[in-house]
């Protein structure tokens, strides 16, 4: 069973909020998923997603909002169209394969012979034709979680739900999954998945959700998240105050890089990385001419151009200044 | 579609009955149970030969009787003397003449000696004439009181009371393994995200309680197949076997059992539930297992009839022990009723707070729960 149009809304969260004490758990969230679409989950860790998912999934209960799935209340009828994937996989390591992904599809409602079927079609689609008697302990990380997906799917549900789908995955099975999903969606179905790659939510998915301390900061298509995002440079340089005047003369700003970006001293010459963040309509050449004129030592010079990750590191990095808005892009 | 509660039930069946401890809780119950029956067997006395005794009056009877009994021992032998019996292959006759009794022996020698038989004739003969002259009976003549029957309704009671403690300590800790291991590994919340937390505690409950069923079954079988195959003389295991062969007395056991087995079960489960991983699970549950073995002890305590075993009977922990170990006449059917309604209802208890302990993240604080009851709305992703 599909939504009725690629128009309808796989899934709507309105003004969702799940506190834990302690400044934990979802303050504000509001995300839709549109059927026949993929929608990236983008925040830093702790952002909520997980919990969102968990609230939406009905394994919590949230304390205020409103989740629909496929435009009705989220009973446990509209929860079995539903496909999850979770965060920390969490396949029993005793049970055969095959028994699994039989069993995931058994409690999603197929009868046991169409389960079988599809269990079998789904491990030969996934590379795993031949492994479904083997026990989960036997397989690699890699192969488990490849099970572990095919359980989410194996009841081909409408919308799936998959939390870090692609951590700890080599380069091909990345490859594979996101192909499967680009089928799923193609076939009509939803996909909501929460990843920290930029790169494999700019391949693959239509729309973004960012989360940044409990609250949705971001919903909208790709291209508009990426067109919000401000471009600038990581620039290296032994005059940081003289490199911040030449910023600030072309209206951007020098921002302090954390340890796991790169800050520090480069070689002996008391160089460091500084990121530069400059307005939508400053072209780099523009900052190069005044790093210039100013005589600023410039050791490096790396554009940094409007993508995704730059949204996401100005809107939904922890240390980003909390939206009072949401941005919302049509 | 089969309901969740059941595949899951199913699940956890599959997963026990695949290992081989299973096979072995399976055969080790029997096996046991069959060695006691062979052993008790072996040092079982053979039964000793029957004398049949007629005698004129009854002082008479009861003098040969002894006088028999007393000659037996004297020789280090065994002999039952019965009373009228003139079917028995030896017998022994008095019959009065004008001279006094007359002992005369019938049919197959008796298991004394000639000299034993002389005893036992002259004995009788000055009881007779002692009771004519209206003197007491000699003082030197007892005999040893009859061997107590075994009490295989109390020894029945005791196997049936034992079997629940080794059937609970058994499930409980794989119930709770059952539990701990994946919320550990976070199946569970993939488990969550299909089925209810109610599918998911009974699921657990039925799958355990079914395993835990299939043992105590071999169990019983054996111990009722084993109870026709017994001989009547193999003293108490075979008068425990034959009492655990009444239909009436299992159903009442498998009563208490099921309820029984909700209850600690359930209580389990919330432990588990309750509990991030093994071993906050093992410190949690060591309270509950040492309640258990007080209910085995308390059980054991009351099996005499004890006036306060009825408060106890109605305590859930203690209940199914106490209902077990105690005469079923001791206590009245209300009390009986009284303790299998109670629990009843600690296992709805133990149930409900079992599914809140699923529910991730959802660590009520007392306050909360009476927040909540006040309110009393429904959950907003519910509209």
């Amino acid at each position: 069973m599909r939504p009725s149009s690629p128009t309808d809304s796989a899934l709507e969260v309105r003004s969702l909020a799940k506190r834990f004490g302690a400044g934990r758990g979802v303050e504000d969230v509001t995300l839709t998923v549109p059927a026949g679409s993929i929608t990236a989950f983008i925040g830093a860790n702790g952002a909520g997603k997980s919990t969102t998912f968990r609230c939406v999934l009905g394994l919590m209960r949230p304390d205020a909002g409103k989740v629909r799935l496929f435009g009705r209340p989220a009973d446990a009828a509209a929860r079995r169209r539903v496909g999850f994937l979770p965060e920390e996989r969490g396949l029993a390591p005793n049970d055969r394969v095959r028994d699994a992904i039989v069993f995931h599809a058994r409690l999603k409602g197929l009868a046991r012979r169409d389960a079988a079927r599809r269990a079998e079609s789904l491990l030969a689609r996934m590379g795993l034709g031949g492994r479904g008697s083997e026990r989960i302990e036997a397989l690699s990380k890699g192969n488990a979680q490849r099970v572990q997906l095919i359980c989410a799917l194996a009841h081909a549900p409408d919308l799936l739900i998959l939390d870090e789908p692609m951590s700890g995955l080599d380069p091909v099975t990345q490859s594979d999954m996101l192909a499967l999903f680009a089928e799923i969606r193609a076939a009509g179905g939803a996909i909501l998945f929460s990843t920290h790659s930029m790169a494999a939510a700019e391949a693959l998915c239509d729309r973004v959700v960012m989360l940044s301390g409990g609250r949705t900061v971001f919903e909208g298509p790709l291209a508009a998240a990426a067109e919000r995002a401000a471009h600038g440079a990581v620039v290296v340089t032994t005059d940081p105050r003289a490199l911040a005047e030449a910023a600030e003369g072309v209206g951007g700003e020098v921002r302090p890089m954390t340890v796991a970006d790169g800050a520090g001293e480069i070689g002996e010459s008391g160089a460091r990385r500084w990121r530069v963040r400059l307005p939508a309509h400053v072209p780099h050449p523009a900052l190069l001419r005044a790093l210039s004129e100013r005589g600023v030592p410039v050791l490096a010079f790396t554009p940094i151009r409007a993508d995704l990750e730059g949204a996401f590191w100005d809107l939904a990095r922890p240390s980003a200044a909390p939206a009072a808005t949401v941005e919302r892009a049509a | 579609m089969t309901p969740p509660v059941l595949l899951i039930a199913e699940r956890e069946l599959r997963a026990y009955v695949a290992t081989a401890s299973f096979w072995v809780a399976l055969a080790i119950g029997p096996a046991a149970l069959a060695l006691a029956l062979g052993l008790a067997a072996l040092a079982a006395r053979p039964a000793p030969p029957v004398v049949g005794v007629t005698a004129p009056t009854v002082a008479a009877e009861r003098s040969a009787v002894t006088a028999l009994t007393d000659a037996a021992r004297l020789e280090g032998r065994a002999v039952r003397a019965v009373v009228g019996d003139r079917s028995a292959p030896s017998r022994l006759v008095v019959a009065e003449s004008r001279e006094g009794e007359q002992v005369s022996f019938v049919g197959e020698a008796p298991p004394l000696s000639p000299l034993g038989r002389e005893l036992v004739a002259r004995t009788v003969e000055r009881d007779a004439l002692a009771a004519r002259l209206g003197l007491p009976a000699a003082p030197e003549q007892r005999s040893e009181p009859a061997p107590a029957a075994p009490d295989g309704h109390a020894a029945a009671r005791f196997a049936l009371m034992m079997m629940l403690w080794l059937t609970l300590t058994g499930s409980l800790g794989m119930l709770l393994q059952a539990v701990v291991r994946e919320r550990a590994n976070r199946a569970l919340e993939g488990l969550l995200a299909a089925a209810r937390p109610a599918d998911v505690v009974f699921g657990k409950l039925v799958g355990v309680g079914a395993v835990s069923l299939l043992v105590l079954g071999a169990w019983l079988g054996s111990a009722v197949t084993l109870a026709t195959l017994a001989p009547k003389d193999a003293g108490l295991a075979a008068a425990a076997l034959g009492d655990l062969g009444d239909p009436l007395a299992l159903a009442r056991a498998g009563l208490i059992y099921i309820l029984a087995f909700a209850f600690y079960g359930l209580l389990t489960i919330s432990v588990g539930a309750a509990a991030r991983d093994t071993a906050q699970a093992q410190n949690l549950s060591r309270p509950m297992f040492a309640v258990l073995l007080a209910a085995f002890f308390a059980g054991m305590a009351t099996a005499g009839g004890a006036s306060a075993a009825t408060w106890l009977a109605i305590a859930p922990p203690f209940s199914p022990f106490v209902l077990l170990a105690m005469p079923p006449g001791a206590l009245s059917p209300l009390a009986q009723l009284l303790a299998l309604v109670s629990m009843g209802l600690g296992a709805v208890l133990c149930a409900i707070w079992a599914m809140r302990g699923l529910e991730l993240g959802s660590r009520r604080r007392p306050a909360d729960w009476v927040r909540e009851l006040l309110a009393a709305r429904p959950s907003p992703a519910a509209h």
